[in-house]
């Protein structure tokens, strides 16, 4: 059986990895990028990106002082040994950090009150979103800080189903072009296709949390995804809003199936950190931080 | 490659004037922390009413910063300062230049128009750094005081910083005029047409 502390160390030693290092893809892929910056002013900030990024895994500080509402996503097969409260591991993570184990700001609020509970907690929060999935052998938990400033910059569209693809792209393009630096580019765009709003949004968080790099497993989306992040990459927003050739490391793709008369499209934000990391608790209780 | 400068607060006049776009300067000195509008329409509504402000601006610089700090055996330890959005104080840039002399507003992402106007009516410009280039950016400051008591847990960020070579803070926002924000604003419509061909799309 797992106990509620093997749960909670792992939640721990993630939500430090997801503040503090940057997933290796999106490194790979910053370098890339500021080899083949053409002006010198996008090519000094993305030098200074990962600067400040290596600094921080060195240090092991946060690499932006926005440590984001904290949000979780975990797969399980059906049958894992874990059967004390989901939550309670989650919450009292935080509260361990909060009460000097790793001070961050806290960030998260009642919507309505503005109450603070001074530890990054509140209705729901952290978020956890559970998937089960029986082909695992093991428990599988993603972590991210949600940014205030990419995540502000997330948007939905209903349309009708003759707007069709060419809707989707201008949707998107158009999210994009409005976002200009706000989201703190070279930016991941994830986008969401089908389905009624909460899968919809649900389907663009997915695909922002894809890691860099990857595609889609359908060559038409695929295609889609490589088509958009080329386009969007003419925008001129450049790193961090100065201007230049990369606004856009990667833009992914998710869909769902969608009522006859409708199109419907949401496009999620990750500012150039990419903040995510994984681990895994197997059945025997051993953590794999991945 | 813009020029490197080495400035100190108060900055004067001729001293932001003299900067342009992609200078870099490296500031030494005082800086506010202004992450809340809160923070700023105190400091309007006080001076509306005729009481005195807790700090002198003249010549100083406001930060858009949120920071993770704490008192430790009575110092202020400073664990991590970043830069937060500027476009959201827009509505106060203004006033804080031309009410209070500030000559340096230090953020991300830029500001509006009428910023830009104040900046170059009165001699300040806009320094930007990089989101999430906290950790180059943390030692090389600290916290002098809070420049208002702390609201636990609501708002414990109203901080004096003391710069050290700050920087490199790049001007992307001059004090004649000069904006890369509005620069790029102006090749929006050009640059939308670009991607709506690329994807194969009607406008």
């Amino acid at each position: 059986m797992i106990s509620k502390e093997t749960m909670k160390s792992a939640v721990k030693a993630l939500w430090l990895r997801c503040l503090t290092q940057i997933p290796p893809q999106v490194r790979e892929k910053l370098r890339e990028m500021a080899e083949e910056e053409p002006g010198e002013r996008g090519r000094d900030c993305l030098k200074m990106l990962l600067e400040s990024a290596e600094t921080a895994e060195n240090h092991r500080s946060v690499i932006c002082q926005d440590t984001g509402l904290p949000t979780f996503l975990i797969r399980t097969p059906l049958d894992f040994p874990y059967r004390d409260d989901l939550r309670a591991p989650f919450e009292e993570a935080f509260r361990d950090f909060m009460a000097g184990e790793f001070p961050t700001r806290s960030m998260v609020v009642h919507p309505l009150t503005g109450e603070d509970r001074g530890d990054n907690t509140a209705a729901n929060v952290p978020l956890i979103q559970t998937t089960i999935d029986n082909s695992l052998d093991y428990m599988e938990i993603k972590a991210m800080p949600i940014s205030a400033g990419p995540a502000s910059c997330a948007d939905y569209q209903f349309m009708p189903s003759s707007a069709g693809l060419d809707g989707v792209k201008k949707f998107v393009a158009d999210t994009v072009l409005k976002s200009g630096a706000k989201p703190c580019p070279p930016i991941i765009v994830g986008v969401g296709i089908g389905g009624p709003m909460a899968e919809t949004a649900r389907l663009a968080f997915e695909a922002v949390c894809r890691p860099v790099g990857s595609r889609h497993p359908e060559a038409d989306i695929a295609a889609l995804e490589q088509e958009l992040l080329e386009a969007l990459n003419l925008s001129g927003i450049g790193p961090m809003g100065l201007g230049g050739k990369n606004s856009v490391m990667a833009v992914n793709v998710e869909y769902s199936g969608v009522l006859r008369p409708w199109m419907t499209v949401a496009v999620e934000f990750k500012c150039w950190i990419g903040h995510q990391a994984v681990c895994r608790i197997y059945r025997d209780g051993r953590i794999e931080q991945i | 490659m813009g020029r490197i400068f080495h400035l100190s607060t108060p900055l004067s006049e001729e001293d932001v004037r003299q900067l342009a776009i992609d200078d870099q300067v490296y500031l030494s000195g005082d800086a506010f922390c202004m992450l809340y509008a809160s923070h700023y329409t105190m400091l309007l509504e006080a001076q509306e009413k005729g009481e005195p402000l807790p700090m002198d601006l003249a010549g100083k610089a406001l930060y858009n910063t949120g920071v993770i700090w704490r008192k430790e055996n009575g110092r202020n330890v400073l664990y991590a300062l970043g830069t937060t959005a500027s476009y959201k104080f827009n509505a106060f840039g203004p006033a804080m230049i031309r009410r209070f002399g500030v000559r340096a507003m230090i953020g991300k992402g830029g500001m509006d128009e009428a910023t830009l106007e104040a900046m170059r009516e009165c001699g300040c410009v806009f320094l930007a750094i990089s989101g999430g280039a906290t950790a180059l950016f943390t030692p090389k400051a600290e916290i002098a005081e809070e420049y208002l008591p702390a609201v636990p847990p609501l708002d414990n960020q109203r901080l004096r910083f003391r710069l050290h070579e700050f920087g490199p803070l790049l001007v992307t926002m001059d004090a004649h005029g000069h904006s890369i924000y509005k620069d790029a604003e102006a090749l929006g419509e050009e640059r939308k047409k670009n991607i709506y061909a690329a994807l194969r799309i009607q406008g």
